[in-house]
């Protein structure tokens, strides 16, 4: 059957061509021209049809995807105005107790104080409950917004130890901290991090009642590896696989008194994950568990931008123009410490003017010559190159990169953008 | 003694605040959305002013942005008192609340008195 040479569209459509070469030979009956005609006709027609049908259906599905994402939108106004609204009556019900039990208006007979302290625990457990309810619905729609910076792992991990410790003494456990000597930095959401660790520690106590709790952190290529290990009671090889999911409460059928929203587990699966990590537990029954998660290290990012942003910005605001050297600087990562130290005083040291400013993070140095040209920085260049190749204590190799306001972006995000290489910008 | 200004929307919750703080011995001058909270700073240049975010007119967020772009208010430490989201976790650490590239302590309601008195000690003393 012919075929229509050309995509139909509804606005114009083509008129049907009859091949001439067909009609000079003149083997074709006037009958099965007639016949071919009608036939393209048909098909045209069809064709238009179901054009129109397309345009319509995708008319509707531009209609029906707006009016998803202004649902989409809608429940999370409604989920963030529930709790909203349940907190603020909940935080009067709690201030108003606690101003009672306080004794702010007159002295509290003992038996009534302990009713009033047992409302506020409950008003505490609560708020918990919609806390955590509000943190599984954001990481589900993935919408839990993280604020990193640099943060240095191993005083983080002393500050949360340091708060379970009489928790941990009250219970008659031993508490082991195994901290690297050294800063183990990483680009991070601290308070969320502080949560995983809160709610994995928290774990740990309730579900051990001899021996110990023991944290660790270590720096193992970019990622920083956490471990919380327990002791206690373990979990059962059929259990493991479900114990992220929502509202699995491994523990509850032991019938203690444990008091958790069974979320905990998914949140701290869920914050891992958003920063890039992975969280993953090994335990066997009646000997204890152990709880890893790992956190990407990702130090160029965040606070170093920040920091290289705010220096462009006001450089753009100073002058009318400036020069930005980014240097790569290729060293071992166990002789990085050392090294950028030396890198960063004889960099220092070919600067000559007080308005040339460095900024410093790990292998990358960008160095900003403000009134500048780009044409003008490789007698900086190369005198940086100079001043490193007679340090035979730098062993270093420079990846070289510039970059120039106003030629190469007017605006500081812009500037970054072409700083930054590929992986740097993801 | 430190003057406080409290800026909340909901008159329990006023009423509660400075009833806490009174009794801690501070004075407090008190505001019921984000435009009055900015003329109560302006006049009275409290030591200290203790902002719930969501509020009808102006919401605390826009607050604090007109009062740290105003030179006779940006010194004036800022403590959230909030209902809004989870960054604000009633953990063992005050939370955070994010407004114009700044970080701001954060209570979360419900909140224990004793976190808002050590903030406020904190940042002001008593």
């Amino acid at each position: 059957m012919p075929k229509p040479t050309r995509p139909v569209s509804a606005a114009t459509v083509p008129k049907p061509v009859v091949p001439r070469h067909r009609l000079e030979v003149g083997t074709i009956s006037h009958d099965d021209l007639v016949q071919e005609v009608n036939m393209r006709k048909a098909v045209e027609d069809k064709l238009r049809r179901s054009n129109d049908g397309i345009k319509m259906l995708y008319k509707e599905l531009v209609k029906t995807n707006a009016q998803l994402k202004e649902f989409d939108q809608r429940k999370d106004d409604f989920v963030n105005n529930v709790s909203h609204e349940i907190r603020t009556p909940l935080s009067i019900i709690r201030e108003s107790i606690s101003q009672v039990s306080d004794g702010l208006f007159g002295k509290v007979p003992a038996k009534q104080k302990r009713h009033l302290d047992k409302s506020l625990v409950n008003v505490d457990r609560l708020a918990n409950i919609i806390t955590d309810l509000l943190d599984v619905a954001k990481i589900e729609n993935m919408k839990l917004q993280l604020y990193k910076a640099k943060v240095n792992m191993t005083s983080l991990v002393e500050d949360v130890v340091s708060n379970f410790e009489s928790k941990v003494k009250a219970k008659g456990l031993e508490l082991k901290c195994e901290l690297p000597d050294t800063d183990v930095n990483a680009s991070i959401d601290q308070e969320k991090v502080i949560q995983v660790f809160v709610n994995l520690m928290s774990n740990a106590i309730k579900f051990t009642q001899k021996g110990h709790i023991r944290i660790s952190i270590e720096e193992k290529d970019d990622l920083v590896e956490c471990h919380i290990a327990d002791t206690g009671r373990g979990i059962a090889q059929e259990d493991l696989p479900k114990l992220f999911n929502k509202f699995e409460q491994i523990g509850r059928h032991h019938g203690s008194a444990e008091k958790g929203t069974g979320l905990g587990l998914t949140i701290s699966k869920g914050i891992v994950e958003l920063h890039g990590g992975k969280i993953s537990v090994a335990s066997e029954e009646g000997k204890g568990s152990t709880f890893t998660f790992t956190l990407p290290q990702n130090l160029l990012h965040e606070g170093v931008i920040q920091n290289l942003k705010s220096v462009l910005l006001s450089a753009i605001e100073k002058f009318n123009q400036f020069t930005v050297i980014k240097l790569n600087v290729d060293v071992p990562k166990d002789q990085l410490k050392a090294q950028s130290a030396l890198v960063d005083k004889l960099i220092r040291a070919c600067l000559y003017r007080k308005v040339d400013d460095v900024v410093q993070d790990g292998r990358k140095i960008y160095i900003l010559l403000p009134g500048t040209k780009k044409a003008d920085c490789t007698v900086v260049i190369e005198r940086i190159k100079r001043e490193l190749k007679q340090h035979d204590n730098a062993k270093v190799h420079l990846d070289v990169q510039v970059t120039s306001y106003p030629d190469d972006g007017l605006t500081e995000d812009e500037l970054i953008w072409k700083l930054l290489s590929e992986e740097e910008r993801a | 003694m430190k003057t406080i200004l409290v800026v909340d929307d909901k008159a329990d919750i006023v009423e509660l605040v400075k009833n806490r703080l009174e009794a801690n011995h501070y004075k407090v001058i008190v505001a019921s959305d984000g435009n009055e909270g900015i003329k109560q700073a302006q006049q009275h240049r409290p030591d200290l002013i203790v902002m719930d975010i969501m509020m009808p007119n102006m919401s605390g967020g826009e607050a604090v942005k007109v009062l740290k772009s105003d030179a006779a208010t940006q010194h004036i430490p800022v403590v959230f008192l909030t209902a809004v989201g989870s960054s604000v976790r009633e953990g063992e650490e005050p939370g955070r609340v994010y407004v114009d590239g700044k970080f701001f302590p954060a209570i979360g309601k419900p909140f224990k008195p004793e976190k808002l008195l050590s903030e406020i000690k904190k940042l002001v003393g008593n």
